[in-house]
């Protein structure tokens, strides 16, 4: 297993285009993550009530609350995790356009290997994006916390975890497309008309299918989350917020990523290379 | 003779194209297979196969006398069609990659950048290779780790003659160390230069398998008649260095077993007392006897 990982990586050592995007990824990341403070400081001074958008911040970047805030912000649906997305489509189909999966094959890697190989590449990708924003909650929230005790700092952390099987789970959406689809300019073109085609179809499906759709499937662990804000100002808002991740919902998602890896699997075994 | 390559019924149907028709062959131990056959015929197909890239429709094939499975791929070095490599990494790195997917050391990396003369140039990235180098990296990978058996797919397409003869000789020099070695060409000529067995291959079935001298007859024709026709055919009939007799209406077509030659041929009709009118010899291109081959099958 580690083995395939090395080999993976040394793939990726010496390819310039694979670290500015992923430099350009987690600088974007961090930049979105720390922007936020900024933003507040920046109405905050504008406004001529600073006091009340400090609140705000000191809420948003609660620990507890800062895990589900910051990762909600990171997993939405159509923003910085479609730049993770491309760099797992560019990988994998960069395989097909060089043929070099064929000299893989040749070479004595079976087709399992390959996947496999390119599985943990996505995993370790995911860990890297959830690695950054657990230090930066880590560190505004150390930073605007009122409560720095242990409970409130691990609690709901579970959102971290969270996030890294849906981050895991969309990547590896976009790998069974780039092994289905093969160039990459096509794979980039149906990943966003399907990003498109979700939401009507979600529009024209009843509601107890729509959950289950991939992407929506995969977006539900971490839902839009009720800073204790909205509570304040609207005490008769009766509507169920998400407080802590379902495990319905990951063990919907995880299902995905299982269909999405033995799909992958299944095409690349039944298809000539 | 132990049978490295075992090749049974085997079939693949590109929609309405019968690629690969029925093919079987065998490949013993230290033999140069040639794979001979036009454009078209199947060669890559069924070398695609074989290294498991691509899926036969029905039949089987093993190596090593054993089921299929990457252990056994990793004792085999293979060139498909063109050198695949990472174009943005060094010939070093690339070959790193593969060393480790053949479980092969990196210390072999050296050894056969040295063979085929790219050690100095090892740490250029592959795209920046001229065709020839990428050609000549592409067989330093195949033979990394020590391999029992080569696989080449056209070595010499796209080469300029001092790099064919180049391949040509390290090719030789390879299989004079035992390793046995897998060739397809379209061309007779390579195949008659390097391999000892070949099978010739039309619309993806085997018209001939066998070796090379046998199933590619060389010998050359003599066109012989006299004036007493009934008294030649008795005497070139009795005449064992003749291998073949055919009669074109005033004249015999001959061939002869190797070794002998026109002036055998006419010194024992003069012990016979028959005269010649007509004696002459037909040398065959060997392109012409290759397309012979095809054409017959029809």
């Amino acid at each position: 297993m580690i083995k395939l990982l090395q080999i993976e990586l040394q793939k990726f050592m010496s390819y310039k285009a694979f670290w500015l995007m992923l430099v350009f990824y987690a600088v974007l990341l961090a930049f979105m993550i720390f922007g936020i403070p900024g933003l507040i400081d920046y109405i905050a001074e504008k406004s001529g009530d600073p006091s009340k958008f400090r609140i705000f911040k000191a809420i948003v970047f609660n620990f507890p609350d800062i895990w589900q805030n910051i990762t909600y912000v990171a997993s939405s649906r159509y923003f910085i995790k479609i730049i993770l997305g491309i760099i797992v489509i560019i990988i994998i189909t960069n395989e097909y356009s060089f043929l070099t999966i064929r000299a893989n094959i040749i070479a004595g890697f079976d087709r399992k290997d390959f996947l496999i190989a390119k599985v943990e590449l996505i995993l370790l990708l995911s860990l890297f994006s959830t690695l950054i924003i657990f230090l930066s909650g880590l560190y505004l929230g150390f930073t605007n916390s009122t409560s720095t005790s242990i409970a409130h700092v691990f609690g709901k952390m579970t959102f971290l975890l969270g996030y890294f099987i849906e981050i895991s789970a969309f990547l590896l959406f976009c790998l069974l497309l780039g092994i289905i689809f093969k160039k990459t300019g096509i794979t980039f073109i149906v990943l966003f008309v399907y990003f498109i085609i979700e939401p009507i179809l979600e529009y024209k499906l009843s509601d107890k299918i729509t959950p289950y759709l991939p992407l929506e499937a995969i977006n539900n662990i971490i839902q839009t989350p009720n800073t204790s804000l909205i509570k304040i100002k609207t005490p008769d808002f009766n509507m169920d917020f998400q407080e802590a991740v379902s495990f319905v919902d990951v063990g919907v998602c995880t299902a995905y990523a299982i269909v999405f890896i033995l799909l992958s699997y299944l095409v690349l075994k039944r298809r000539d290379i | 003779m132990e049978q490295i390559l075992t090749i049974s019924n085997l079939n693949k149907k590109y929609g309405k194209l019968h690629a690969v028709k029925d093919l079987s062959l065998v490949v013993t131990k230290g033999s140069v297979f040639g794979i001979l056959g036009p454009n078209g015929s199947g060669k890559t197909t069924t070398l695609g196969i074989i290294l498991s890239v691509i899926n036969a429709d029905s039949g089987n094939f093993s190596w090593f006398n054993e089921p299929n499975s990457k252990a056994n791929r990793k004792k085999i070095g293979a060139i498909l069609e063109q050198p695949i490599f990472y174009p943005y990494l060094t010939a070093e790195k690339n070959l790193q990659i593969f060393a480790n997917i053949k479980n092969a050391p990196f210390s072999d990396i050296e050894r056969v950048l040295k063979i085929v003369e790219l050690y100095d140039r090892k740490n250029s990235k592959f795209r920046t290779y001229s065709y020839g180098m990428k050609q000549r990296l592409a067989i330093a990978a195949a033979l990394l780790g020590n391999p029992e058996v080569l696989i080449f797919d056209e070595p010499t397409n796209g080469l300029d003659p001092r790099g064919i003869a180049e391949i040509r000789e390290l090719i030789l020099q390879i299989s004079q160390q035992g390793i046995t070695i897998l060739l397809a060409s379209h061309l007779l000529d390579e195949v008659q230069k390097v391999c000892s067995h070949v099978a010739v291959l039309k619309e993806g079935s085997a018209l001939f398998v066998g070796k090379v001298d046998e199933v590619l007859n060389i010998a050359d024709t003599i066109e012989v008649s006299s004036n007493n026709k009934e008294l030649l055919s008795i005497a070139l009939k009795e005449n064992r260095q003749i291998i073949e007799i055919n009669s074109d209406q005033e004249i015999f077509v001959i061939k002869l077993k190797e070794g002998f030659s026109s002036y055998d041929l006419n010194s024992y009709l003069i012990s016979k007392g028959i005269v010649l009118t007509h004696l002459a010899m037909r040398k065959k291109s060997l392109e012409n006897q290759f397309l012979e081959l095809l054409t017959e099958a029809e």
